[in-house]
């Protein structure tokens, strides 16, 4: 089934604080949805919401009010071990700092969700040998993540977070702790697997540099979706950027 | 206004401190309850009349590793401080603190927290001891009389020792954390532990580590070859031995192990890696725990097998418990309720001063007396029962007079006890004396009281005179006394060295689980089952828990060996202070499972 949408937000509302405390409404009506293939950046300032959305969608949390619906399972509704395994099968993630295992080299951090739903020593073995090469990450399998580069881990991540073939790839910042030349390598690895294994990616950023490189952005603005972009198939990419940093200029007034 | 800084940080971190506290506090405890006996002389010369030198023995070995980890135990107490606070230290001097400020406000942070859980400690600690003291009173009887609960020279030797090391560590703080760069302050926690060591140096660590254990074994299997050295010998072979092989062998086999495909399910390799980072960390600490373990084990192991050993020990001095001259009618009754092994009845002429046995009677009767060994050091396991043949007439007086003789010397009634087939010449009153053997003296023992209490009357001359009433009852009170006084300080000793071990395992395992947050965390956003990290927290403790067990068992069962002079049989019946033991350790691990799982796995989704 080409394009069908992979994730479905209704009317997502968070409201964070206990009843006594006061309340703090982070996300008020939010709806979107994300195809199969599709490359969507969600934009913002800090504080705006962008995070929370992340984490309804991610999983990590729960909505208030409103549903996610991720390949058709409303995964609000989940939870325990069913939640686990729709997370290690369905979801991949990459964070700002990483948040590679220092205790386990390369091969095992890419091999773990593997390991995790009790695929056989072998093809875990073959998987990981196969998603290195694509990722041109070979020699740096029995390395330890001390003793890698910024760059380097973040593509560690990647590997690990693209090993069991996920729904959707979900980046919090993936490139903020890089630098410049491993921050444009990064992304350009992210839109070749988008291109090429047809994963659904969704980045959050504060980076217009990064963002340019999603073919769809959402803004958001004190909890709302305040606009989109949609990259035209004739657009250059430094085009979309400028358009994106025209959009920021007028947005942030 | 820095010290309202430093006093809202620690309520804000209330919790780490209450551990950090509570160790320190219980430390200290233990250290008071074990000054209550080291620095109690009477108590101590009151058990140490007989085998005083065993005693020092002991309490050299036990008094030495207790120092020796105590430093070890602050030392690590001293360094989770010190991570905990080095953030805001380095946020301070950021913000333009001057370092002299910063170096009296860790002195000041490190003494307060010190002389508190010192302070604590010694209440808990006296606590402590009138508890332990009261039950193992009632449990030996009078023999821990002596022993003073509350005792000042130890509050004063806990006072002195824990405050001059927490002098010296808030010292130490006050150097390192002023010396260190402002930027590796704020950004400890982020620093990597990551070390890998080279094949060739972990052989060289591997086979030194065998060879030093190879030697500590030898020498406690031969402790008449080095003599006083073998306890020092064996102390540092086994600790640096211990020490060496944790570090090479199992570093090792994990690195081995993580090869198999076994290590690829599930959390297996989570598991060992962890295991790994934290054997490099945790080397000394195991080899501290290991010696620990060992000596708490061997020590109650000790104590048990010196109870044991009171029955054995009294039984030496003579093949019955009781003779009584001429019983009366009370008696009599009392002896019908004994169950008996041996009851041999005599009459003899008293004669003046001298009693007189008529020889045949011992041909039809045997007398039996105890024969001991020539093997040194190992009288009490030679001692057998014989018969004494009845012409050796000398012999059986002698032995007789043991009974008879010395004991109604005193009041002037004896001089001589004589055993001749002739008894013509003799003129006198003829009397009867019974000689008992009960089956179980321990069992008979208020009954054998009363017995003796009734004889002893009827000399009242000699009757405080416990010397003069021999026999195996009146050693056996003796040597329960000296014995359970023993028993007493190594049971002591072995609470004292398990609950420093459960204190310095748990301070260990739990600084580390703040480092562990973030992992499990992780691993619950990649999909794990939260029954497949709770159930790799409590193997990774598991493991943790068990290489020191472990190893000490291995130690007890060689050092036990030390004991043999002691001891009838050091190794009889070690299932039973073995499963004591094991059932402690088993509790220990549970609490600290439950309350690891509760810090680590904080968040749960619903």
């Amino acid at each position: 089934m080409e394009n069908n949408s992979v994730i479905q937000a209704h009317h997502l509302k968070k409201v964070y604080g206990k009843q006594q405390e006061r309340k703090y409404t982070a996300l008020k009506d939010v709806s979107f949805s994300v195809t199969t293939g599709d490359f969507v950046g969600v934009m913002g300032a800090s504080g705006s919401g962008k995070t929370t959305l992340l984490n309804m969608l991610a999983t990590f949390d729960r909505p208030t009010a409103g549903t996610v619906e991720i390949a058709g399972q409303d995964v609000t509704q989940l939870k325990g071990n069913a939640l686990a395994d729709f997370r290690a099968k369905q979801m991949g993630f990459i964070f700002q700092d990483f948040n590679l295992l220092e205790n386990l080299t390369s091969a095992q951090n890419i091999g773990l969700p593997l390991s995790l739903q009790g695929k056989p020593a072998k093809e875990i073995d073959q998987i990981v040998i196969k998603i290195a090469q694509a990722l041109e990450i070979e020699n740096l399998l029995s390395k330890y993540p001390a003793q890698l580069s910024g760059g380097q881990k973040q593509r560690i991540a990647c590997a690990r977070a693209l090993v069991n073939q996920p729904q959707i790839l979900f980046g919090d910042e993936p490139t903020g702790a890089l630098d410049s030349k491993a921050a444009r390598e990064l992304l350009g690895l992210l839109q070749q697997i988008n291109q090429k294994e047809k994963t659904a990616i969704l980045l959050v950023t504060h980076d217009a540099f990064s963002a340019s490189y999603c073919r769809r952005i959402i803004f958001i603005k004190d909890g709302e979706i305040g606009h989109e972009l949609v990259r035209q198939a004739s657009q250059s990419r430094p085009d979309f950027y400028q358009q994106i940093l025209d959009q920021l200029g007028t947005f942030e007034k | 206004m820095l010290f309202k800084l430093a006093a809202s940080s620690v309520r804000h971190r209330w919790k780490d401190y209450l551990l950090l506290f509570s160790g320190l506090a219980i430390s200290s405890a233990i250290f008071y309850l074990f000054e209550t006996i080291a620095a109690n002389h009477h108590f101590l010369m009151t058990n140490g009349q007989t085998v005083s030198n065993l005693i020092g023995y002991v309490f050299g070995f036990g008094a030495i590793l207790l120092g020796l980890l105590t430093l070890i135990y602050l030392n690590y107490a001293n360094s989770f401080l010190l991570s905990m606070r080095q953030r805001d230290y380095g946020l301070f001097i950021m913000l333009g603190t001057r370092k002299k400020r910063i170096g009296r406000l860790i002195w000041l942070e490190t003494m307060v927290l010190g002389s508190m859980a010192t302070l604590l400690g010694i209440a808990l600690g006296i606590g402590l001891s009138f508890g332990l003291s009261s039950l193992v009173i009632n449990f030996l009887g009078t023999a821990a009389t002596a022993y003073h609960a509350f005792w000042i020279p130890a509050i004063i030797w806990t006072l002195v020792i824990y405050l001059g090391l927490f002098l010296l560590a808030a010292t130490w703080n006050t150097v390192v954390m002023t010396k260190k760069p402002v930027l590796q302050l704020l950004k400890a926690n982020q620093q990597s532990s990551f070390h890998q060591s080279k094949p060739f140096i972990l052989l060289v660590e591997l086979i030194t580590g065998v060879l030093l254990l190879v030697i500590g074994y030898y020498v406690m299997i031969k402790p008449l070859v080095f003599h006083q050295y073998t306890i020092i010998i064996a102390v540092l072979t086994l600790t640096f031995g211990t020490y060496f092989l944790f570090k090479a062998v199992v570093n090792t086999l994990l690195q081995w192990l993580e090869r198999f495909s076994f290590a690829k399910r599930g959390l297996n390799g989570f598991t060992l890696a962890q295991l790994r980072f934290r054997i490099a960390d945790y080397t000394k600490v195991l080899t501290g725990i290991t010696m620990m373990f060992a000596m708490a084990l061997g020590a109650i192991t000790v104590g048990m097998g010196l109870d044991k050993m009171i029955d054995t020990t009294s039984r030496v001095s003579g093949a019955y418990d009781l003779s009584i001259v001429d019983p009366t009618s009370q008696q009599q009754q009392l002896i019908d309720q004994l169950s008996l092994q041996q009851k041999k009845t005599y009459t003899f002429v008293r004669d003046g001063k001298k009693l007189v046995f008529a020889a045949n009677q011992f041909k039809s009767q045997p007398f039996w007396q105890v024969k001991i060994g020539e093997k040194v050091g190992r009288q009490i396991t030679d001692a057998k029962l014989q018969v004494i043949p009845a012409q050796k007439t000398d012999l059986l007086a002698s032995e007789l007079s043991n009974y008879l003789g010395i004991s109604r010397q005193e009041s002037g009634q004896v001089d001589q006890v004589k055993v001749q087939t002739d008894l013509s010449q003799i003129t006198g009153s003829t009397e009867k004396v019974v000689f008992l053997r009960t089956k179980n003296i321990r069992q008979s023992a208020p009954i054998l009281k009363k017995l003796a209490q009734l004889e002893k009357q009827k000399h009242p001359a000699a009757m405080n005179n416990p010397s003069l009433w021999l026999g195996d009852w009146n050693s056996y009170q003796q040597v329960r006394v000296l014995y359970s006084g023993l028993e007493f300080m190594a049971v002591l000793l072995g609470i004292s060295f398990l609950a420093m071990l459960a204190s310095c395992l748990m301070f260990k395992i739990l600084s580390g689980s703040f480092t562990d947050i973030p992992r499990y965390e992780l691993l619950r956003k990649l999909g794990t089952h939260e029954s497949s990290l709770r159930w790799s927290i409590r193997r990774e403790i598991a493991i943790l828990f068990g290489l020191p067990a472990v190893l000490g068992v291995v130690h007890v069962l060689f050092g036990l060996n030390l004991f043999a002079s002691l001891l009838a049989d050091p190794y009889k019946n070690l299932w039973l202070p073995f499963i004591i033991f094991g059932l402690i350790y088993l509790g220990y691990y549970l609490f600290l499972n439950l309350i690891y799982q509760k810090i680590v796995l904080k968040k749960v989704d619903k």
